[in-house]
């Protein structure tokens, strides 16, 4: 699972069939302890309710994906699985 | 899934049975600010987006389940959404 922080949200009502329902969130991959981005940002099926900068869990994989969505016939390849509360790390 | 901003279409008449009726499209991989994230690629288009449109894309073995042709097909990248609006923190 990647460490994510919500950067946005994104509507598109002309999109395949199966992903219709649910909210799309964009997310970047960013650093556990210091926050800083460190990628592109990605689109991702938002399940837990989530809302702008918060820190994210993001599952990329593909068959998890459409297990949590419940639907075969979903292409989504990122969801949204749990909000961070707390990151405790010893330093490097 | 990840942004992209199409900037052309790819006409391959001569290609593999399975991808007839496929519609290829170049994109340009971009980030919310429109910055470039990576090379272009080559994606088949579910969604008859145009030239210049703001999409959004699935790679690896998902990008085969819109394909209603054949029950399998050869290809990795798929354009399944057009973005009409973005809210950004």
């Amino acid at each position: 699972m990647i460490f994510s922080r919500v950067i946005g949200t994104v509507w598109a009502t002309e999109r395949v069939e199966s992903i219709k329902q649910s909210a799309l969130r964009l997310v970047a991959p960013c650093c556990p302890r210091t926050g800083e981005r460190q990628g592109p940002p990605v689109l991702a099926v938002d399940l837990v309710g989530c809302r702008e900068n918060d820190r994210v869990l993001v599952v990329y994989e593909g068959s998890s994906t459409r297990f949590a969505l419940d639907d075969k016939e979903t292409p989504c390849e990122a969801i949204v699985v749990g909000i961070v509360d707390l990151v405790d790390m010893e330093e490097e | 899934m990840f942004l992209a901003q199409v900037c052309g279409t790819v006409v391959a008449d001569h290609k593999l049975a399975e991808l007839q009726g496929a519609i290829f499209k170049v994109v340009q991989p971009v980030d919310e600010q429109g910055r470039i994230t990576g090379p272009k690629i080559v994606a088949v288009d579910n969604i008859y987006s145009r030239h210049g449109d703001l999409v959004y894309l699935v790679k690896g073995k998902e990008a085969i389940i819109p394909w209603k042709k054949t029950d399998m097909a050869p290809f990795d990248a798929a354009i399944v959404g057009l973005v009409d609006g973005m809210e950004l923190a």
